[in-house]
Parts: C-alpha cells; sequence; structure tokens
C-alpha cells in the first residue's frame, strides 16, 4: 500500500502543460531527501532553486502519516494543509522527523525566487468505521479511508446524491451537476471544474482503487462506477446528506 | 432543512430513555455509526427450526449468537443474522454475508469445519427485529481461540498449540480443495469443542473460487489480512479472494499460538501491525519471528508469511504443518508412528471412559479420531498407495497448478517412482541427475520458480524438485500438444521427461531405448488407478 505519495514538483519553469505530474509512491519506513541535489548524485525529489540546499530535508513514511525533517541550518519550512483553510505546521532548522498529519499537503521551502515547494499526499489515514464490531477481538475493517471532512469525499457524496435520495434514480451527475451542486458551500466557492475532476481521480486510483476496465465514455463509466462502488459498500450513507448544502426547494405547480 | 434542534450540541444523557425509533429515522445531523446495541433480542425459549433459543453469547460483526437446544437437549448455537435497522448499503452487504455464510456452512462437511444443523430465515412479523433474519444453528463451542490466547502469557506456546494447528490446516486444506476460500480466518473464527477439538467457523466472507480466485465483499480483520489486501483494487463485485489470503492468516494465527498471542509483526495497535507488515511485504524492513517461536514451526510461518502472494498460493501449507508437527527429519517417522499410536490410544482409552472432561485451561488433549477422506478428485493420489505421505501435497499442488488434464498428480507420483523411488537423496553421478526428480542440474534451475521458503531453490530439496518437476512437465506436455501429439500423452510426456520433446517429436512416439522405463512409470500409474 502508498501510504504516502509525493508529487515530484515540475522540472523548471517551462513544462508541458497537461503533461501529468512524476509521483513518488512510498510505503512505512521509506524516504526520500529533497534539495537541489549534487552534479551527478540527483535527489529522489529534485526543487532546482540556487536558494535551496543541495539536501535540503527528507520525507520520511511512517505509519500512515509522514515526517519531515529540516536539514537547513537557518531555514524554517511550512507544511501547509491544503484543505484546512489556512492551517499549516511548521518546521524549524535542525528538526528531525516532525510528524505531519495532514492528507494533503504542500512543502514550502524559502528559494531565491517564487518559494520553492512540492506536494505530499498521505491517502491512507485511518478513520473510525461505522459498523459496530464484536465487543472483543478483532474488528472486522473495509481497507477504504475516507474523510468525510474533505473535499473528495463532498464530490462523491454530490456523486450519489440522487441515488441515495431515490434508489431508482437512474443519472449519475456529471461534473457541472457536482459544481453546481457544491459551490453552495463556502468550503467549495473556489472549487473549479479540474479540481472537481481531480478529486474524482483520486477517488478512482488512490481512495477506492477501482479495478479497471470502467468504460469511460460519455456516459461517464468512472462516475458510474465509483458511485455503485461507494454505495455497495455503505462508504457514503444517508447520514452524510447533511454536509452537502440544502437544496432548492422544487416549486409546486 | 430543519430547524437546528439546540438538543444536537448536547452529549446523550444516559438517565433518557432513547428516543422513539419513528423520530430518529434518519437523523441526518447525528453520526447513526455508534456500535447498534443489539438491534434486537431473542426472547428465552424462542423457537428456531425445532431449538430452542437461551442466553446470549456473544456478537460477531454481522450477526448476534445465542445458545439453543435441540428437541433431544443437543446443545447447540444459534447465529442470527438480522436486516433490522441497517442502511440499504449494510443491509446489501449483510445479505451477501448472509447468502455466503447459508451456503458454506451447509455444504461445510469436514470435522474441522463448524456443522451447520439448520438454517432458517424467521418468519414472525409480530417481532420486527427477528422478522426476516437468517438463523444458522451451528453445533455449540466452548471457546474460541480469542478467549485461549487472551489468557494466554506470552512467549511460551499456549497448551495443544501445535495439535490446533495441524487440526486448522486440515479444515483450510479441505476447503481449498473443494474449491473455498475462508476470507476471514482469525483466532475468534474458531472454535474450540469441549473435547478441545479445533474447527473454523463463520463463513460470511467465504466465496468459492472462479478458476484462481473468487470475488469478496472488501472487509477483513487487520491483524489477519495479507500486506497486499490493503491496495487491492475493487470492482463491484467486490475485491479480490484467494488462498493465499487464507495461508497469510495461518501464518500469523501461528505465531499468535506458538508464542502465547504475540502477533509477528510489532505494534501496539492492529493499524500498526498491518502497517509493519506492509513495510515489510515491501522489502522496507525483515522479517523478525520471535525467538521464542519453535524451530520447526519457522519454516511454517515464514513460508506463509512470504510477501509476494503469487509465492505464497505455492505454500504446501500441509506437508509444511505435517514437517513441523512431526519434528525434525530424523525423527519423522519414529514421532509418526508414537503419534499414530497415541491416537489410537486416546481413541481406546475414550472408548473406555466415555468423553473426557472438558479441559478448564489448555486446548484440551484429545485430537480428533478418524478424519474422513476428502472426496478425491480425479487422477488423486488413492490414500493407500506407496506415495509417501510427506510428499503428496507437493505432488497434488505441482500438478494442480498445470492446466493439461494428463498432468495428473498419480502420473507426476508415477515418474517420481520410477525416477528415484521417492528417494530424495538418489543420484546417478555418471548421468549428472540428482534428488528426488533426478533432476539434471542446470535444467532445474531454468525450471525452478521461486521457492516456499527462504534462500535459494534446490534440486535437492524434494519440494523444489517436485514443483520445478511440475512446472517442465506441464511445458513438455503442451509442447508435445503443439507438435501434433493426441494419443498416449503420459507416455510421451515421460519420454520427454527422459530425453526431451524434441526427441520424442523426432522418433514420432516413445525412442525405443526408453520404453522399458516409460512401461514401468505407466505401469505404477495403473497402480495408482490412473
Amino acid at each position: 500500500m502508498d501510504t504516502v505519495i509525493v508529487q515530484l514538483p515540475d522540472r523548471g519553469p517551462v513544462v508541458a502543460s497537461g503533461a501529468p505530474p512524476g509521483l513518488l509512491r512510498m510505503g512505512p519506513g521509506e524516504a526520500a531527501v529533497f534539495g537541489r541535489g549534487e552534479p551527478g548524485r540527483p535527489v529522489p525529489i529534485p526543487l532546482p532553486d540556487q536558494g535551496v540546499s543541495r539536501r535540503a530535508g527528507e520525507v520520511t513514511a511512517a505509519e500512515d502519516y509522514w515526517r519531515l525533517s529540516n536539514f537547513s541550518t537557518s531555514a524554517t519550512y511550512v507544511v501547509e494543509n491544503l484543505e484546512g483553510a489556512g492551517e499549516y505546521v511548521k518546521v524549524a532548522p535542525g528538526r528531525l522527523g516532525a510528524p505531519v498529519p495532514f492528507e494533503f499537503s504542500r512543502v514550502l521551502l524559502p528559494a531565491l525566487g517564487e518559494p520553492a515547494s512540492f506536494k505530499v499526499f498521505a491517502p491512507q489515514h485511518a478513520y473510525l468505521e461505522g459498523r459496530s464490531g464484536g465487543a472483543e477481538g478483532e474488528r472486522t475493517v473495509s481497507p477504504f479511508a475516507l474523510d468525510p471532512t474533505a473535499k473528495y469525499f463532498l464530490v462523491l457524496l454530490a456523486l450519489c446524491e440522487p441515488r441515495l435520495r431515490s434508489p431508482s434514480a437512474a443519472a449519475v451527475p456529471g461534473v457541472t451537476d457536482v459544481l453546481a451542486r457544491l459551490r453552495a458551500l463556502p468550503s467549495c466557492r473556489g472549487l473549479t471544474r479540474s479540481a472537481v475532476n481531480y478529486h474524482i481521480d483520486y477517488l478512482v486510483w488512490t481512495k477506492l482503487r477501482l479495478r479497471e476496465p470502467y468504460e469511460d465514455g460519455p456516459g461517464g463509466g468512472k462516475r458510474e462506477e465509483l458511485v455503485a462502488l461507494a454505495l455497495k459498500f455503505d462508504l457514503v450513507r444517508e447520514e452524510h446528506l447533511a454536509l452537502l448544502p440544502p437544496r432548492r426547494p422544487v416549486a409546486r405547480t | 432543512m430543519r430547524p437546528a434542534d439546540p438538543e444536537h450540541d448536547r452529549p446523550p444523557d444516559p438517565d433518557r430513555p432513547p428516543p422513539a425509533a419513528g423520530r430518529t429515522s434518519p437523523e441526518p445531523d447525528q453520526p447513526s455509526d455508534q456500535p447498534p446495541e443489539r438491534p434486537f433480542e431473542v426472547p428465552p425459549g424462542y423457537s428456531l427450526a425445532g431449538y430452542r433459543t437461551g442466553a446470549f453469547l456473544g456478537e460477531g460483526a454481522w450477526g448476534s449468537v445465542y445458545a439453543a437446544e435441540g428437541p433431544d437437549g443437543t446443545p447447540a448455537a444459534v447465529k442470527l443474522l438480522s436486516p433490522a435497522r441497517l442502511s440499504p448499503g449494510q443491509r446489501r452487504t449483510m445479505a451477501q454475508i448472509a447468502r455466503s455464510e447459508m451456503r458454506f456452512s451447509r455444504r461445510a462437511d469436514h470435522p474441522h469445519l463448524i456443522r451447520t444443523l439448520a438454517v432458517t430465515v424467521v418468519d414472525d412479523p409480530a417481532a420486527p427485529g427477528l422478522d426476516g433474519a437468517v438463523a444458522l444453528v451451528m453445533e455449540r463451542a466452548a471457546r474460541s481461540l480469542q478467549d485461549v490466547l487472551a489468557a494466554a502469557r506470552p512467549g511460551a506456546p499456549v497448551p495443544g498449540a501445535e495439535r490446533v494447528l495441524t487440526e486448522v490446516c486440515a479444515g483450510l486444506t479441505h476447503m481449498h480443495r473443494v474449491g473455498w476460500v475462508h476470507g476471514d480466518l482469525k483466532p475468534a473464527n474458531i472454535l474450540l469443542m469441549p473435547d478441545g477439538t479445533a474447527k473454523i467457523a463463520d463463513f460470511g466472507l467465504t466465496a468459492e473460487l472462479e478458476g484462481t480466485h473468487a470475488y469478496a465483499p472488501p472487509l477483513g480483520s487487520p491483524d489477519h489480512v495479507p500486506p497486499e489486501w490493503w491496495s487491492q483494487r475493487t470492482g463491484a463485485r467486490g475485491v479480490v479472494l484467494r488462498p493465499s489470503a487464507d495461508i497469510w492468516a495461518f501464518g500469523v494465527i501461528a505465531h499468535q499460538l506458538l508464542t502465547g498471542g504475540l502477533h509477528p509483526f510489532l505494534g501496539a495497535t492492529a493499524r500498526a501491525r498491518s502497517l509493519a507488515a506492509q513495510a515489510y511485504a515491501r522489502g522496507a524492513a525483515p522479517l523478525r519471528l520471535d525467538e521464542t517461536l519453535p524451530g520447526p514451526w519457522r519454516v511454517v510461518v515464514a513460508a506463509c508469511l512470504t510477501p509476494g502472494r503469487e509465492e505464497r498460493t505455492r505454500t504446501d501449507l500441509a506437508a509444511l504443518v505435517a514437517r513441523a508437527a512431526d519434528g525434525p527429519p530424523g525423527r519423522r517417522r519414529a514421532a509418526l508412528r508414537a503419534g499414530a499410536c497415541l491416537l489410537a490410544c486416546t481413541a481406546t482409552v475414550l472408548a473406555l471412559t466415555g468423553t473426557p472432561e472438558p479441559d478448564g485451561a489448555g486446548l484440551g488433549a484429545v485430537g480428533s479420531a478418524a478424519r474422513p477422506a476428502a472426496p478425491p478428485l480425479p487422477g488423486a493420489i488413492p490414500a493407500g498407495s506407496d506415495v509417501p505421505v510427506a510428499y503428496r501435497g507437493v505432488i497434488e499442488n505441482a500438478a494442480r497448478r498445470c492446466p493439461e488434464p494428463e498432468i495428473a498428480p498419480v502420473l507426476l507420483a508415477a515418474m517420481l517412482k520410477a525416477e528415484s523411488g521417492f528417494d530424495p537423496n538418489a543420484a546417478n553421478p555418471d548421468t549428472g541427475e540428482y534428488g528426488i526428480a533426478m533432476w539434471t542440474p542446470a535444467v532445474f534451475a531454468a525450471w525452478a520458480k521461486a521457492a516456499a521458503h527462504d534462500g535459494p531453490t534446490s534440486y535437492l530439496d524434494p519440494g523444489d524438485a517436485i514443483a520445478a518437476m511440475g512446472n517442465y512437465v506441464c511445458w513438455l506436455d503442451q509442447q508435445l500438444k503443439h507438435r501434433g501429439f493426441t494419443h498416449d500423452l503420459p507416455a510421451l510426456v515421460t519420454a520427454a521427461y527422459r530425453t526431451s520433446d524434441k526427441t520424442v517429436a523426432d522418433a514420432g512416439g516413445v525412442p525405443e531405448r526408453i520404453r522399458p522405463h516409460v512401461d514401468k512409470v505407466l505401469r505404477y500409474l495403473a497402480d495408482y488407478g490412473g
């Protein structure tokens, strides 16, 4: 299982847009150094800015979270929670193995120009499961870890909403519908089309790990499959509907 | 949206009765996911399929278990799977689990699988919680391995551990042989009968193999699922379930029983342990078995905990367990005989004295007496034959991995008998052939797949030699078919194993100089009923 995924920073300012970002997948106990690297000795997470040290620090996957080491003697690094509305953690110079509790993070390092940065995902944070297990002994769990406060969960919820409200509803909402549904939420005001697509891909590949091949046609095979799975295995339930904004009252005729 | 309810922010008052069901359904603002406290009560003396229910015994993930008594006073246990008060999604999963339980428990017929005495669906509209519930009446066990482990002292095997493991292995091997995967093997699902016999229970996640794998709901027990379970891809039918998952679980349970409850992976929580297992599977950490794990069993546990599931699939669990339970090779034969005597003697004592008192602290000392043979598959090695018991599992596995119908266990056995007389130390330095399958070392190297143990494979290891032989013979068979041969394939394959598929093709059949050897193999094959 990949407990930590580092999205490698773009190499230099001129990058073909649309090229998929490089990903570094890590499991418990694995570590990767970030920095400018030395000639002939590149580092796993390259940050090609003259203002960044050759070996600026290290990301270590620990259990289902990750730790950040700051090898700099003077610079403080900041880890932003990408979904936390300004929440961040500061890692002081020389600090080793500072735990980072966020699922979606961006690491920021002082650089000559814009701060150097890279994103780190920790998709396997565990959550208490609703289902009851035996009081003693081992609980039965599911291998999916979904955070009901995360944006991807809202996207999944919006996709599932019609079928949750009426099991016979046929159509799974499209990206435009999801966007329209979620924008009423204060936390989703800035949500874009590409962000919704991004969250759908994150659900498909990393959180629910759909088995291919799904039919990726105009009918929305990917979304269809996500909804079927989430409902079948009870990952999204009726009680979650309260997370969505109230629906417009239907005009009675 | 409803107006805000001021009570929602207040912690629940334990002294106040819970709100009536009508008011709470569904309460969107409140997490409904506190474990439902027994969704229904079964009144004492309630009749289910002729059995009267008694005391509440415990709760599993999906059902409640009650004591019960048959019309003649036979003690039984009733497991009730009720769809009451579940969300539609849960209800679907529950229905799937109930179906699986009904299907497999009814067909489970083995001394080490819990027997189901009756299955019924409750039809009682007057009892809304019970109506529609699936009731499974089963043998009543004394306790589970979970209970035993809870009381165990770390650092020493729990009493009777080897016997329990041998019995669980027998039950599991039987399940796999008839094409089932248990899917949730763990101490809580292994029950001990009043006489100490171990039986596998709980077939809620059991599934039938379709080829190499089955599908099951994505549910598991974190301490006993294999590392790959966490990253499996999911489809509409659930996750893929393979026998290798049960093998991993068996390895964990063996380690737990033999060390007094220690999990093979370190960590304070099941989550931490499962992540440690995943780190091991990714190669980030070595396997560190507890030092108190007895030597012969280290091989078994290490084989079961092989990181790659493909390699784990090739583990011949029955043979490994038999070897470990019988002690080191030197005294294996003697121990086997002693064991047989012990069993026979116990059986005699039993016959004289009746059922022994249930053993309080330990697991009980009595093994199950006779195990009825599993229904033989075509080409299976007959029970009474001269094929050494220790190799039968390996031979069966080697043959079963080959899709060609000619490559049956009996053919491999007949070839081995002709090659070496089942002697793992056989050698012919003149021809450069060694071991039980008389491998030419260089040829062996090409056909040996990753072994079910640490370190390199060896043509002198009977397990490796036979597994590689299965691969090679299978390939030869396919080559010969490809060259247009359709008849007498067992004879041709035997000849090709001694020479090559090309030699056989050039001769247009069995070359004359190989004829005596081939005849010998065909004779043995006939002896084995093949």
